[in-house]
């Protein structure tokens, strides 16, 4: 009836939040008739493309979506585009450990620590607003052309995300909570373990899923625009030579890999706060 | 130890000032005393913001009076012990533990074996009836729920001493009757210090063998009331014209208590 619960308002903004954000990231329901929904929606798609591919057909526009299969099938057996996919992924994978690795820390000392809290903000707050993609050249003259710069790249575009939401997640961590574990006799390390750290868990999660989304896109940024390597490079060949086809077959395998990223990281971050 | 026996808690002049935001320094408790006697329940009443919680914070170690002291035992409280605990008005569970590991937390922080803590753990969750909610999460229970964990969490360290800061407050009143008769049930098969706070007067004198009435800005003790009601009790005595005339005598100290 009139049960009030610790924290509800809190609990439920943030729960409110990462429906909203689960939602945008493709988990709409999961009863069958939306599962048959989406199915159609996507056949649907594919059916318009290859009608619009065929009557385009010789303009080097839009191939049909039959030609781009056949494209990436063929992809799917060349060496060199497997190799160009482990470049990317190496830049993708790397970038985002170092963000994990430093976010994450970085996030709780923050939360922890108001002035240091103040300090980062106006640095933050640029990585936030402004798009990371200027910055790409200047990692060219510091880092040179090579894996590093990529590296820095991916990792400007997604440590700020990462450290915002681990620290918004600390400073979540509810009041009656450290007094129940200090009145239990916790120290301040048990208190920081056991309470702080499984408090903040939903913000890092929500961080690690946003972080992983823009270095996806940071990924991509640094090899189209700057160091021709990779998937990058690929595109940019296949572009250059009309070779539509191959370049839709690229394109979509770029897709896939953001898709996976964000599926896996939806899935982590269920598994991480399933208590919610 | 043997001085005090007749004296499980002792408050003696305990102050307690707060700076507030204006800057003036705001008087919460002024030269509280009182002494509860080893497994009296004992009640604090008063209007809201009178410093019924800073006190119980101040008996339980969390705040460190300004002045005067507390003796439990006749020892004096310097921090959080393991002779005390304490149920919290909001319950203070965390969401992200099971029932199960939200009983066993006060012994996970002492570092008892697993097997005793479990062991420990389902006997007070049986004790406050929530047997086969184990593995539950505290927000699938309902608040009456909930608090019994916040219960079974104090018991499970076996304290000497139990703090209850308004435990039913946050209960609709049904589940509040209920818990209240529980709790005397309760306490009345394993007695301990009770000290309790609340702004329940019929909890007060249903649960209390005595209650100390607190005023409000600066909080004083401005009455004591000896509740005289035969033990053990059960709900049958809510009917009866002795329990209404304590109510009513509570109600007469707290009238004009409450601030403006």
């Amino acid at each position: 009836m009139f049960q009030v619960k610790s924290g509800a308002n809190t609990a439920a903004a943030t729960a409110g939040l990462a429906a909203i954000l689960r939602r945008a990231t493709g988990h709409v329901g999961r009863g069958p008739l939306q599962r048959a929904v989406r199915v159609l929606s996507v056949v649907a798609g594919l059916l318009i493309w290859e009608w619009v591919g065929r009557r385009a057909a010789g303009t080097l526009t839009v191939p049909p979506v039959s030609a781009v299969f056949k494209a990436l099938s063929q992809r799917l057996l060349d060496p060199g585009f497997w190799v160009a996919a482990f470049t990317t992924a190496q830049a993708l994978v790397l970038g985002f450990a170092l963000i994990v690795v430093i976010g994450v820390p970085v996030g709780l000392v923050l939360g922890r620590v108001p002035v240091t809290q103040r300090l980062a903000d106006p640095y933050l707050a640029f990585l936030l607003a402004v798009p990371a993609a200027p910055l790409v050249p200047l990692f060219m003259i510091v880092f040179g052309t090579g894996l590093a710069a990529r590296v820095a790249t991916v990792f400007v575009f997604g440590i700020a995300i990462l450290i915002v939401n681990t620290a918004a997640g600390v400073r979540l961590a509810p009041f009656p909570l450290i007094w129940m574990a200090e009145s239990f006799g916790a120290t301040r390390p048990q208190v920081f373990r056991r309470v702080i750290l499984p408090a903040a868990l939903p913000g890092v999660m929500a961080g690690l899923r946003l972080a992983s989304g823009r270095a996806v896109v940071g990924t991509v940024v640094s090899e189209l625009i700057i160091i021709s390597v990779g998937l990058g490079k690929m595109i940019n060949q296949y572009s250059a030579s009309f070779d539509t086809p191959n370049l839709f077959a690229v394109v979509i395998t770029v897709l896939a890999i953001g898709l996976a990223v964000a599926r896996t990281m939806n899935w982590a971050e269920r598994k991480a706060v399933r208590w919610r | 130890m043997a001085v005090n026996s007749g004296r499980a808690i002792e408050v003696a002049g305990v102050k307690k000032s707060f700076s507030a935001p204006t800057g003036a320094e705001l008087l919460a408790l002024d030269e509280v005393s009182f002494a509860v006697r080893p497994n009296e329940f004992a009640s604090i009443i008063g209007p809201s913001g009178c410093g019924k919680t800073t006190l119980l914070q101040i008996l339980d170690g969390l705040l460190p009076p300004d002045g005067g002291e507390i003796l439990i035992h006749g020892r004096r409280v310097v921090g959080p012990g393991p002779d005390r605990a304490m149920v919290f008005q909001d319950f203070a569970l965390l969401p992200w533990a099971t029932v199960l590991s939200n009983v066993t937390f006060p012994l996970d922080l002492r570092g008892t074996p697993r097997a005793e803590r479990e062991h420990r753990a389902r006997q007070v969750i049986d004790m406050v009836g929530l047997a086969g909610f184990e593995g539950y999460y505290p927000n699938t229970l309902s608040g009456g729920m909930q608090q019994r964990v916040g219960l079974a969490r104090a018991l499970v360290v076996n304290p000497d001493t139990l703090l209850m800061d308004e435990p039913f407050g946050a209960l609709d009143a049904q589940t509040r009757h209920q818990l209240q008769d529980e709790l005397l049930q309760l306490w009345q098969q394993h007695p301990k210090t009770v000290v309790l706070v609340t702004h329940d007067m019929e909890e007060a004198v249903y649960l209390s063998d005595r209650i100390f009435v607190l005023t409000s800005r600066p909080g004083r003790i401005a009455r004591e009331i000896v509740v005289p009601l035969a033990r053990p009790r059960d709900v049958s005595v809510r009917r009866t014209a002795a329990f209404a005339e304590l109510v009513e005598s509570v109600w007469e100290s707290l009238r004009g208590q409450a601030g403006p």
